[in-house]
């Protein structure tokens, strides 16, 4: 029998064999073909006894490793767990932590690449729409912990006068994102919150929880694809609730203005003008020109509103 | 070594009893929380975390340090974590005495190490690192565990005394940890309790497990055992009136029945300091 190796060598041997997405005793069947291991026995690292063997006492951390961070995406993700089913939300999350094994210290950025894994994989082709609503899906987890900010309030704007009300640079809050989509997913998002309303998530970031197997069990939702349509959103948290919003090119257009280090109101004023004509049909200059400056009294009152305004020094 | 003053007894903070914690008194001392939910930007965890501090003395206890992963120690954050405690004003920090994770990846779980000098001299050098990084002491927890290891050439409560002994840190005892690692690999959960040095036990934990049959899993989801209230007022009649936090992770209860067991806690504390 091997010496033990040393703790280096012993680590990613253990780390190799839990994380084997089809289990240790196949984990290190692998190691030995590819010549990382002589044999298959781990008795030479993990000691065994009458009631469990070496490698069933891996196999309890390698079930909660994957039971755990499954658990924590589909907590990130539960619309599209609900949407393709506990079985091949299950058989998802198997493939991307191989290639997307968690690498920050808490769970909280491990679905960041899920949008993106999705893409291309046989699931997408039987659920085009499901990339664009991973992406939503990741934008509220992004936001809900996202820095705060003192958004201005309806007296703060209208509190500025004359000359300086040109010279205001407006910018978004930190907890806001836009979303440009494929796929008008908003209402299918709608759907499903609708159909899980009354179902409480549970899980913490404690490093003792079992997984729950019954999830590969859960039945995929019955619910409509939704149109394939350029969905434009944003999502943002105002206080600790998040929201999201479909909106209008004109308005998409003004908020990334801001999202890219601020706009002028005269800024704002172009950019829903340019767009003005496009939307309403006009095409006379100066009733183009009072569409948008009603269309830009609405929106600023609804970014206000919605508290994602913040004054850009 | 100074000993920490005893805080009473608390409870895990769980985002199911954010709600009830704010908007009434509670019968609980203190709350632990885990540090790495509130190493964020902003949004509800820190707000709640700031106006709970207003009315209790609060604990990070730490989940991905890592103290024992071959790789580098992760600077980035050991700050994310500095700057929280000074958010925080935490009467001390904890984490674990295993690693989660190599290779620059996490499994966000607790892996026991084994218990050999390469190990001691591994961990306890980085212990101290630690230490002058965060500008202060930590105490270490044992963990509940599946396996161990061949190599290994000393027991359990041997490594932890030997590594709080020679990084000067503090320990969190887990009585439900002891227990069950003392069904896991058999031994006697006593001689765990017994060989631990008094003057560095800052806090216990207690909480609930699960018997597999061939195994108890530490699932922190049930009511805390009877034999593990046993060896509770074994630590206490050696260490003292220790600070003593429940940690109930799965199955959360309402608030009334979790503030239950705290209470049943502190009970056992004082007629085991009584006896």
């Amino acid at each position: 029998m091997p010496s033990p190796p040393d703790l280096p060598r012993t680590q990613h041997l253990i780390w190799t064999l839990i994380t084997a997405p089809t289990g240790v005793e196949p984990g290190a069947e692998a190691l030995v073909s590819s010549g990382g291991l002589e044999s298959t026995d781990l008795s030479f690292v993990i000691a065994g006894d009458d009631r469990l063997g070496p490698a069933h006492r891996l196999s309890i951390y390698a079930d909660m490793y994957f039971y755990r961070l499954r658990d924590s995406l589909s907590e990130d993700f539960p619309k599209v767990a609900a949407v393709i089913g506990g079985a091949r939300f299950h058989n998802l999350v198997t493939d991307y932590l191989l290639v997307h094994p968690s690498s920050f210290w808490s769970l909280r950025n491990l679905g960041k690449a899920l949008p993106d894994f999705l893409k291309g994989r046989d699931l997408a082709a039987q659920y085009p729409f499901l990339p664009d609503l991973a992406r939503l899906e990741w934008a509220r987890v992004d936001v809900f912990d996202e820095a705060d900010a003192r958004a201005m309030t309806r007296e703060q704007v209208t509190a500025i006068a004359g000359d300086a009300i040109g010279d205001l640079r407006l910018s978004l809050i930190p907890a806001c994102r836009l979303l440009a989509l494929d796929w008008n997913v908003a209402p299918l998002w709608r759907s499903v919150e609708d159909l899980e309303a009354g179902h409480e998530p549970g899980g913490t970031n404690s490093a003792s929880v079992e997984g729950s197997p019954a999830m590969e069990e859960m039945p995929a939702v019955e619910v409509g694809p939704p149109l394939k349509e350029r969905g434009l959103l944003r999502v943002w948290r105002r206080a600790f609730t998040v929201y999201h919003r479909t909106v209008r090119a004109d308005e998409y257009a003004c908020l990334q203005l801001m999202s890219r280090g601020g706009a002028t109101l005269p800024g704002i004023g172009e950019c829903v003008l340019e767009r003005t004509g496009d939307d309403e049909g006009e095409s006379r200059e100066d009733v183009r020109s009072a569409a948008a400056a009603r269309r830009i009294a609405v929106l600023i009152e609804s970014w206000i509103e919605d508290g994602i305004l913040v004054r850009k020094e | 070594m100074t000993l920490q003053k005893p805080l009473g007894h608390g409870v895990g903070l769980r985002r199911d009893h954010f709600e009830r914690v704010l908007s009434a008194p509670t019968r609980v001392d203190w709350f632990e929380v885990i540090s790495e939910n509130f190493m964020v930007n902003g949004g509800r965890p820190l707000d709640v975390l700031a106006k709970v501090r207003r009315d209790y003395p609060i604990v990070l206890h730490g989940v991905s340090l890592s103290i024992g992963t071959a790789d580098p120690l992760d600077t980035s954050y050991l700050d994310g974590l500095k700057a929280l405690a000074a958010l925080v004003e935490p009467a001390w920090i904890s984490d674990h005495l295993c690693w989660t994770g190599v290779g620059g990846h996490n499994a966000h779980d607790l892996l026991p190490l084994p218990y050999t000098e390469e190990s001691l001299d591994h961990v306890a050098r980085r212990v101290t690192r630690v230490q002058e990084r965060l500008g202060r002491r930590i105490a270490l927890e044992n963990v509940s565990s599946y396996m161990s290891f061949t190599a290994s050439t000393m027991t359990e409560w041997d490594f932890l005394r030997e590594v709080a002994e020679a990084a000067d840190c503090g320990i969190l005892l887990d009585i439900n940890n002891i227990f069950v690692s003392s069904v896991n690999h058999r031994f006697d959960p006593a001689d765990y309790v017994d060989a631990i040095p008094v003057d560095r036990v800052w806090q216990f934990h207690l909480a609930g497990h699960s018997d597999h049959g061939a195994y108890l899993l530490d699932t922190h989801d049930h009511p805390v055992r009877d034999e593990v209230w046993a060896l509770y007022r074994r630590a206490v009649k050696r260490f003292g009136p220790v600070s003593t936090l429940i940690e109930w992770d799965g199955n959360i209860p309402d608030w009334d029945r979790l503030e239950a067991e705290s209470l049943t806690a502190r009970e056992a504390q004082r007629i085991a300091l009584a006896a």
